[in-house]
């Protein structure tokens, strides 16, 4: 079982600050910059549906990088386990990972491989989104 | 956390043919059908806390790949399709390194899992279909 309540728990715990639109059906919004990590914000929103499946869909901001975006975002599936990658009708980079929380985890399951790995990989999928093959194996030896 | 017998346990139950190969990775045969006309060999690899699912169809070619591509992961929360040397596959993992209950292995990272790449392929080249 998944709630909001249970998600801002967590970004409490990992000092995320947040905004909570869950009254306006908007999920938790949530901002991360890193400027040494990637030049652009991003915009992470947060939806719980039928407190069993929680997603987590990021953009970023004024982010309009140059390529053939649908071949770029392959090379990111093809090469990252998570967050998955898509170009959406706008043209906009959208990273997207999602769980299915139905039966027991664990809390500390919950806070760290599902809220705090896909805040820290979609980050890390964004800066690396632009590096071409040998570039990203270079800097990874594995998908991680 | 979790070992290939294990899953092999869990997807036995479905009737569903299975080996496992020299590197200890199993293969998973699932048959074609009036949804989805192409036989689907998914390989189920763990290593150390993640368990990775890389489905691929037999003898499947839609045509404009990389649009349909982009479509199915704007579309569906899981698994991620992928173009791969211009062959489609479905992939999935899960990076589990805190507890979760046995029922979570079966039911979401095996059970569910396998039903979503299927029902993947089978939407696949489909054009009805609306974003989930």
């Amino acid at each position: 079982m998944i709630t909001y309540e249970i998600i801002k728990e967590c970004l409490d715990i990992l000092e995320v600050n947040y905004t909570d639109l869950t009254e306006e059906n908007g999920g938790i919004a949530v901002c991360f910059f890193d400027k040494e990590t990637f030049s652009h914000e991003i915009y992470t929103n947060i939806h719980v549906v039928n407190d069993e499946l929680v997603s987590f869909i990021s953009y970023a901001d004024d982010y309009h990088p140059e390529g053939d975006l649908l071949a770029m975002a392959n090379r990111h599936n093809y090469r990252s386990h998570s967050p998955r990658c898509y170009i959406d009708d706008d043209g906009d980079v959208i990273m997207h990972q999602a769980f299915v929380l139905a039966a027991e985890v664990s809390p500390n399951y919950i806070l760290k491989d599902v809220i705090q790995a896909t805040i820290s990989l979609t980050m890390e999928a964004f800066s690396n989104f632009e590096l071409d093959m040998e570039e990203f194996s270079s800097r990874f030896s594995n998908k991680d | 956390m979790f070992t290939i017998d294990q899953i092999r346990s869990y997807t036995d139950r479905f009737g569903v043919p299975s080996y496992v190969d020299d590197d200890g990775d199993l293969h998973l045969n699932f048959a074609a059908d009036n949804d989805f006309p192409h036989n689907v060999d998914v390989v189920v690899l763990i290593d150390n806390d993640r368990l990775s699912y890389i489905a691929f169809p037999s003898d499947y070619h839609p045509d404009n790949l990389e649009y349909k591509v982009n479509r199915a992961n704007m579309r569906r929360n899981f698994p991620t399709a992928v173009m791969s040397k211009g062959e489609l596959r479905m992939e999935y993992s899960f990076y589990i390194s805190e507890d979760v209950s046995e029922e979570y292995i079966y039911d979401t990272c095996v059970r569910r899992i396998l039903g979503s790449i299927w029902n993947a392929f089978v939407e696949f080249d489909r054009d009805d279909i609306e974003e989930e």
